[in-house]
């Protein structure tokens, strides 16, 4: 079955065709563009659980690139010879023999990052380079023409890089300005190695400077409406999405198709309201965004709140993963199947979910929505990327990513803050990014969420632009260009048609709406009883 | 729809047996009402009967241990408007170590038509059910009347048992109303007040109303003598041989009938210790009456057999389901099992709440001077209160018969202590 999908999506896409692809191509584009990381043991000293090369190698994901790493101590003579970049990370002060640096710097591109950037002015011959070390108390960030505030306890490495040097990015405090960014020769540097904002955003602005991206130019973001359930109330939903369809905007939904919370339990084709809300979407500009199967387990028990694929009580992947995880794809693909809702892509509950977990979901799934959890200890190290990956880490499935962030209801500035978030963004050539919304909140919010992202000169983006399969034993799933298509074992249910196990309202609701109307009655009928003993006191009672 | 729990099952299956005592009650409440409006009307023909038409009636008083209020009760008996040829007085003075004897012997001297039977050990001292089956053999009228050795009956009480008996020969029993002398005393004994009226008006009149169905209370009721003794008298290991005697009557074919018109006011109790003696009494004995014709429901009375059932579920439906959507409650508070289903539960149980209040205020609307609002707000104040400690009571009788089941021990008669009002 196909359905076409969101014109409009089509529309841009074509256009888009005839605009220039991103200007900053750097390196060699014939062949494949081949990229040493170069690092100082131990490298993840500073934060054991955040695997510094794990990030890399996502964030490179963007780009078409073989990637080698090699421990600054394992060098050898003519290692380096043939890679068109060399990434170098000073995560910690080591004295570099002249002869690794004379290697590094004959690269055609040089990414250098943090310390150490002194040795390697030295072999260059660099007179007025002066190396200020570590830094600190710098409070603003400028790039591209726009600027961000920085946690002022955050340390840099700054340099004075000469005058040879174009700056790139700078940092201020009440007394200096420095450069934080700056390129000289075949050498980038980049004083800062954060894959969180501000600087994730530095390092994508630095890559595109170095590597080739075929993407097209401009500021894409996703919006999705999170963590609808069948516990979500399908009028409140309908809302949202008259949101955006007065905006004429496409948008995700993404949907957990079952929901436990205070020992209720509840499945998406028992809730047929909703049923008809997501089908409607689904025709229209929505994609489903496969949402977990229980957005719960045992360790965390409650729909919308919980874990489903990893344990966080005791900060482990789940006992008898992967087949676990397995089975709640299946599971919740199923039941989606049932509903007749046909997802296009997937996001972890909480996007917590361990590498093999990654490794399963992959043979199901083309295209993964969230931020991605870089370790099997915890589920706190997750990396946000500004523009859409193939990743490593979930094998060769394709990364919508998320770091705009959400509308907290107690938080005024929540708007504010996704405004400033995206504004900045603005210094990549291109961004893909995502913004979320709870299914649950007033349509008003998502009405400013929206304006003020549109406001910033950003398109919202369809998920089904590019093309995405999901597959299963039932279920074949796939589209691209806005379009949908599926072929399933499974029939879906008539959500017009009465659920034969659906019996009109329960005997405990009509036995409820009984009494209400029956009480009140029997109260008005007591209450004159009552009058009319008062009434006729005198000539009933027997005097005495 | 979802799957119901064994959890959720259990918990409407409560909720229902609850509601339908609830409106059963309503219906009840309305019958009392019909039935106070009717007697307004009907009971003066059955009153207005010459002395020499009226039966000779016998008097039973059981007393032990009564010297603190039989003088009163003698007294009010003995001057009661009923011709003196025809009533015979007999206060069973049931191995008293006190002074009743003494006081009775003095009475006696007052009152030419009063006897006294004195029973000893160990004839005496069995309970009530063996003082009035002695008396009884004693006792030369048609007609039997029981009173409690608190009990002052009004005037006119005999008089109206006497003639409402006589009005339809299927009467077998005819039973009077009993108000609270001590209701002003303090709280306990304002809400016994609450309680006795809205039982009377309510269970006793709204039955009666409706299917003939009474019981007897134990005091202030008239009796054929010919059916006592054809039922061989009362049942000796009846903790409340009223209710059994009502089943009884019911299964020889005859109804009993409720009057409000004769009056007797009986001293409840004023301490809550006595009181918890008292009804546990009643509890345990109504539970005996309940478990042992419940099982034999089938071969009595069609009528009676229904009144059973009613108690049946009184005692043992409506008590366990109360119970059980408590304990679900507590379950549900502290989390260690919740319902799946979800529902205005609140707002039922405050409609219950209403009914509760609404009923037991028109059974008081249909008494004079107790329809008033300081008794609403006691109302109001009852449910949380002295309805509570029924369950108490109702747990702590099941415990006690459960007890003397396993170690075999057989009941004692615990004699409510009197105060001196």
């Amino acid at each position: 079955m196909v359905k076409f999908k969101n014109s409009l999506a089509v529309l841009v896409t074509g256009l888009l065709l005839l605009a220039i692809f991103c200007p900053a191509v750097r390196a060699e584009e014939t062949s494949k563009i081949e990229v040493v990381i170069i690092y100082e043991e131990p490298y993840h000293e500073s934060n054991p659980d955040f695997n510094l090369i794990a990030a890399f190698y996502e964030n490179l994901g963007h780009f078409s690139v073989e990637i080698s790493t090699l421990a600054s101590r394992a060098w050898e003579k003519g290692k380096l010879q043939g890679y068109n970049v060399v990434i170098y990370i000073g995560n910690r002060p080591r004295e570099l023999s002249g002869e690794m640096l004379e290697e590094i710097s004959s690269a055609p591109y040089v990414l250098w990052l943090e310390d150490n950037i002194e040795d390697l002015a030295r072999v260059k011959g660099w007179q007025d380079f002066k190396f200020y070390g570590k830094c600190d108390y710098f409070v603003r960030l400028y790039a591209g023409g726009m600027s961000t505030l920085l946690d002022p306890y955050v340390p840099l490495y700054l340099a004075q890089p000469g005058a040879e040097a174009e700056i790139l990015a700078t940092v201020s405090n009440m007394k200096d300005t420095l450069p934080v960014m700056w390129q000289r020769d075949n050498i980038f540097y980049l004083g800062k190695l954060d894959f969180s904002f501000p600087f994730d955003l530095l390092l994508g602005d630095v890559l595109h400077q170095i590597l080739p991206c075929h993407e097209k130019p401009g500021y894409k973001v996703l919006l999705r409406i999170e963590d609808v359930s069948p516990f979500t109330n399908p009028e409140n939903l309908q809302k949202l999405i008259d949101v955006a369809l007065y905006h004429d905007i496409p948008y995700a939904i993404a949907v957990t198709p079952f929901a436990r919370n205070k020992g209720q339990e509840a499945s998406l084709s028992q809730a047929r309201e909703l049923v008809k809300v997501l089908r409607k979407a689904q025709e229209t500009s929505g994609f489903i965004i496969m949402h977990g199967c229980y957005h719960s387990n045992e360790y965390s028990p409650e729909t919308g709140e919980g874990f489903e694929f990893w344990n966080p009580k005791d900060e482990k992947p789940m006992e008898e993963e992967p087949e676990f995880t397995r089975q709640r794809i299946e599971k919740g693909l199923k039941e989606l199947a049932k509903a007749g809702i046909y997802p296009a892509a997937f996001e972890a509950p909480h996007y917590a979910m361990s590498s093999k977990s990654y490794a399963e979901l992959a043979r199901y799934f083309s295209t993964y929505v969230g931020q991605i959890q870089l370790s099997d200890e915890t589920y706190k190290a997750s990396l946000e990327l500004p523009y859409k990956v193939t990743s490593y880490r979930l094998p060769g499935m394709k990364v919508w990513p998320e770091t705009l962030g959400y509308v907290d209801p107690g938080d005024v500035m929540a708007v504010a803050k996704i405004r400033e978030k995206a504004r900045f963004h603005k210094i990549l050539p291109h961004v893909e990014t995502c913004v979320f919304y709870h299914g649950f909140l007033s349509p008003e919010g998502l009405e400013e969420v929206i304006d003020s992202i549109e406001k910033e000169g950003y398109v919202f983006a369809s998920l089904g632009e590019e093309r995405f399969w999901v597959k299963s034993k039932d279920i074949k799933i796939w589209g691209e260009n806005g379009l949908l298509n599926w072929e399933s074992d499974i029939a879906p249910i008539d959500p017009e048609a009465r659920d034969p196990l659906y019996k009109g309202p329960g005997f405990i609701t009509k036995g409820v709406i009984g009494l209400a109307f029956l009480v009140p009655g029997l109260v008005i009928f007591f209450g004159l009883i009552v009058w009319n003993l008062r009434r006729r006191r005198n000539r009933l009672y027997e005097e005495g | 729809m979802q799957e119901l729990t064994r959890l959720d099952m259990l918990f409407i299956l409560s909720l229902t047996a609850i509601w339908i005592l609830l409106l059963y009650h309503v219906f009840l409440t309305y019958g009392g009402y019909r039935y106070f409006l009717k007697s307004m009307e009907a009971d003066e023909k059955i009153h207005k009967i010459s002395d020499e038409n009226l039966p000779g009636v016998s008097i039973l008083v059981p007393a032990h241990n009564e010297e603190m209020v039989i003088a009163r009760t003698v007294d009010a008996i003995c001057r009661s408007d009923y011709p003196k040829d025809k009533l015979e007085v007999i206060v069973i003075n049931d191995s008293s170590t006190d002074k009743t004897g003494e006081i009775l012997t003095g009475k006696q001297k007052e009152y030419p038509f009063l006897k006294v039977v004195t029973l000893k050990p160990p004839i005496g001292a069995k309970g009530k059910s063996n003082a009035l089956n002695n008396g009884l053999k004693e006792a030369t009228g048609d007609y039997i009347i029981v009173y409690d050795a608190d009990n002052t009956p009004e005037r006119r009480a005999i008089r109206y048992l006497a003639s409402t008996i006589i009005s339809d020969k299927r009467l077998g029993a005819v039973v009077g109303k009993f108000r609270t002398r001590n209701r002003d005393v303090n709280l306990l004994t304002r809400f016994i007040n609450l309680e006795t009226i809205s039982f009377q008006w309510l269970v006793q009149a709204g039955r009666f109303y409706w299917f003939k169905l009474t019981t007897i209370t134990g005091t202030n009721f008239i009796i054929r003598r010919d059916i006592v003794e054809k039922i061989g008298g009362w049942r000796l290991d009846a903790l409340t041989e009223d209710t059994e005697l009502t089943i009884r009557v019911y299964n020889e074919g005859y109804y009993i009938k409720w009057i409000p018109e004769a009056v007797t006011w009986e001293q409840e109790p004023e301490k809550l210790k006595v009181w918890l003696k008292q009804r546990t009494r009643w509890a345990r004995g109504n539970m005996w009456v309940i478990s042992y014709y419940i099982r034999r429901v089938f071969t009595l009375n069609r009528r009676i057999s229904w009144d059973v059932i009613y108690f049946f579920f009184t005692y043992i439906i409506f008590f366990t389901s109360v119970i059980v959507s408590d304990v679900i409650f507590i379950l549900g508070l502290t989390g260690i099992a919740r319902l799946s289903i979800t529902g205005p539960f609140f707002i039922i149980w405050i409609m219950s709440y209403i009914l509760f209040i609404l009923e037991t205020f028109i059974s008081l609307s249909l008494e004079r001077g107790e329809g008033n609002f300081k008794n609403f707000l006691l109302t109001a104040l009852m449910y949380f209160t002295y309805c509570q400690l029924w369950f108490y009571l109702v747990l702590r009788a099941v415990w006690m018969s459960l007890k003397d089941k396993i170690t075999g021990k057989g009941f004692y008669w615990y004699k409510t202590e009197r105060s001196a009002r």
